[in-house]
């Protein structure tokens, strides 16, 4: 199946996500672009022409405005396009998404995308006050709806119009959970029993804690390339076939009436999927937005991987896991890695340059897979991201 | 606690809601002064949005005028929430949240008081409950279309 060379990652780099206290932004940002540049010697700082940095929350927890040049500075950088993008849970896929477009444009060869948050701030009350400040001021905020809340209304009403059950939601945590026990980066790796999340203090109804990713601090990074000079800085460069971002609402007043309706969700992987030229069935590995279980669930769902409204059973089957359909969650997810929101989407790329190449060590897919789908999503299914690799396979 | 708060925008979770801080004023006036609810229509095309909107996102005109919302509305979907709430909230948990649906279309996310979270359900008829909130920076009364079980 030939498939056009266009942008590829050639790099790409990650540190130790939890809680990092002693990390200040500049700290996290030099752990992951080192990590980065280590994992292929043959590109150097000096090498990259662009850089973009992607961080929901710099003005808050810095606080620091403009960071994009604090990277460049730390990093040694001296970029010829350069700044800062915010699109929340999305925003390292949209970060990704401006260094394609650069290289596409031709206006750079080579470019470095670097995400991270420093989100567990001392005060627990400014952590819930940010928190809330993904949902529209003027109209929405002073309920004080955090995401708990906010996706377990979903999660009611998929239990409730198709007898999905919160067992098959634990499902989910354990699984992601077990996964991270083989990833030396994840906030947590000691596993979970479904006892364990079955019986966990209770959030937001139906959700349990292990139902629920954590503020985490992290940072992650990719370096992207042209076709042009793939080969001269890798040899065995993993290639982006395809994006979609889908937008249906900001508002949650407006989301759709059935809110187990994740048209956002759908929109941006039919786009992805058309431009790589793939199926659903395509997908060996998938990083999802698992920012609570019922979303990996749902996600399923809208992504193609299982008719509507079977997302609980695809679960029971474990068409999810390694050896069935699709693999998901490799490295652990949001739920096990954590989700430092401008990093999330960069880490998914990162796992799947490691899955695509072979180098994903004790949680490597085998055999080794070609096609890897990542998706990250702002809102409540309402705004998302999908993006798809190749390994150098899969192009000619 | 309005002049006890420090960095008062940056923490501040709640809309401006007088004359002079708020182009759609006439939304909290309804509220605090008549006890109401209310949403803007389009005089051009007749749209009728939730929120309330000072452009028409249909045909973009400018010239709105304020109409009732209907009294009662019914949960379409609720969730208790026992954790995870900004400071003043966190104290009131657990808190029932909910998607409202109006017999006009329209639906909004709101919380609903006097209802635990044992009596929730989807299907539950609700209706508006004024509730005060944080003040503005001026020390003003602001207020927030909370709602609760019919006939509570």
């Amino acid at each position: 199946m030939p498939r056009r060379k266009r942008v590829a990652i050639i790099a790409a780099g990650i540190n130790k996500w939890g809680a990092r206290p002693n990390a200040s932004f500049r700290d996290l940002i030099a752990e992951a672009g080192k990590a980065c540049f280590d994992s292929n010697p043959r590109i150097r700082n000096k090498d990259i022409q662009g850089l973009v940095t992607s961080g929901v929350y710099p003005q808050r927890s810095g606080p620091q405005c403009h960071p994009s040049p604090v990277a460049c500075e730390v990093l040694g950088i001296k970029p010829r396009l350069f700044q800062n993008t915010d699109c929340q849970c999305q925003s390292g896929a949209v970060n990704m998404r401006i260094i394609w477009s650069a290289i596409m444009a031709g206006l750079i060869d080579i470019g470095m995308a670097i995400g991270w948050e420093r989100i567990l701030i001392p005060n627990h009350g400014e952590r819930y006050i940010n928190a809330a400040l993904a949902t529209d001021h003027d109209w929405e905020q002073g309920f004080g709806m955090t995401p708990p809340a906010l996706f377990a209304l979903p999660a009611l009403s998929h239990m409730e119009k198709y007898g999905t059950t919160e067992e098959q939601f634990a499902k989910i945590a354990v699984k992601n959970h077990t996964h991270s026990t083989k990833n030396p980066n994840a906030h947590f790796q000691k596993g979970l029993t479904l006892q364990q999340a079955m019986s966990a203090r209770v959030v937001a109804t139906p959700f349990k804690l292990f139902d629920c990713c954590v503020n985490t601090d992290g940072a992650a990074a990719v370096i992207l390339c042209s076709e042009k000079l793939a080969y001269e800085y890798s040899d065995n460069p993993v290639w982006i076939l395809g994006w979609g971002q889908g937008f249906t609402n900001w508002t949650i007043a407006n989301n759709p009436k059935d809110l187990t309706n994740w048209e956002g969700v759908r929109i941006s992987g039919q786009l992805a999927y058309k431009m790589a030229g793939i199926k659903p069935k395509d997908v060996e590995i998938a990083e999802l937005h698992d920012c609570f279980t019922a979303s990996e669930l749902i996600e399923y769902e809208e992504l193609g991987f299982c008719p509507k409204g079977e997302g609980g059973r695809w679960v029971d089957d474990g068409k999810n896991d390694y050896g069935g359909e699709v693999v998901t969650q490799t490295r652990g997810g949001l739920l096990a890695c954590g989700h430092p929101f401008g990093a999330t989407s960069i880490a998914q790329a990162h796992e799947i340059y490691l899955q695509l190449r072979g180098e994903a060590g004790p949680r490597q897919v085998n055999p080794r897979p070609n096609i890897g789908l990542a998706q990250t999503m702002s809102g409540v299914g309402t705004q998302s991201m999908v993006t798809i690799y190749g390994s150098d396979d899969t192009v000619h | 606690m309005a002049e006890q708060m420090q960095y008062y925008t940056a923490m501040d979770l709640v809309a401006q809601q007088y004359e002079d801080t708020a182009t759609l004023h006439y939304f909290y006036k309804a509220l605090r002064e008549e006890n109401k609810l209310v949403t803007t229509k389009c005089k051009k095309c007749g749209h009728i949005p939730w929120p309330p909107r000072q452009i028409c996102p249909e045909c973009l005109s400018t010239d709105y005028e304020w109409v009732d919302m209907p009294k009662v509305g019914t949960v379409a979907s609720w969730t208790a929430a026992y954790a995870g709430m900004p400071p003043e909230l966190a104290a009131r948990a657990p808190m029932v949240y909910a998607l409202v649906d109006f017999e006009n279309g329209l639906r909004m996310p709101t919380a609903i008081l006097e209802c635990k979270p044992e009596e929730a359900r989807t299907g539950m008829k609700v209706e508006l409950v004024v509730y005060d909130v944080a003040p503005d920076q001026q020390g003003r009364r602001r207020v927030a279309p909370y709602f609760k079980p019919v006939g509570r």
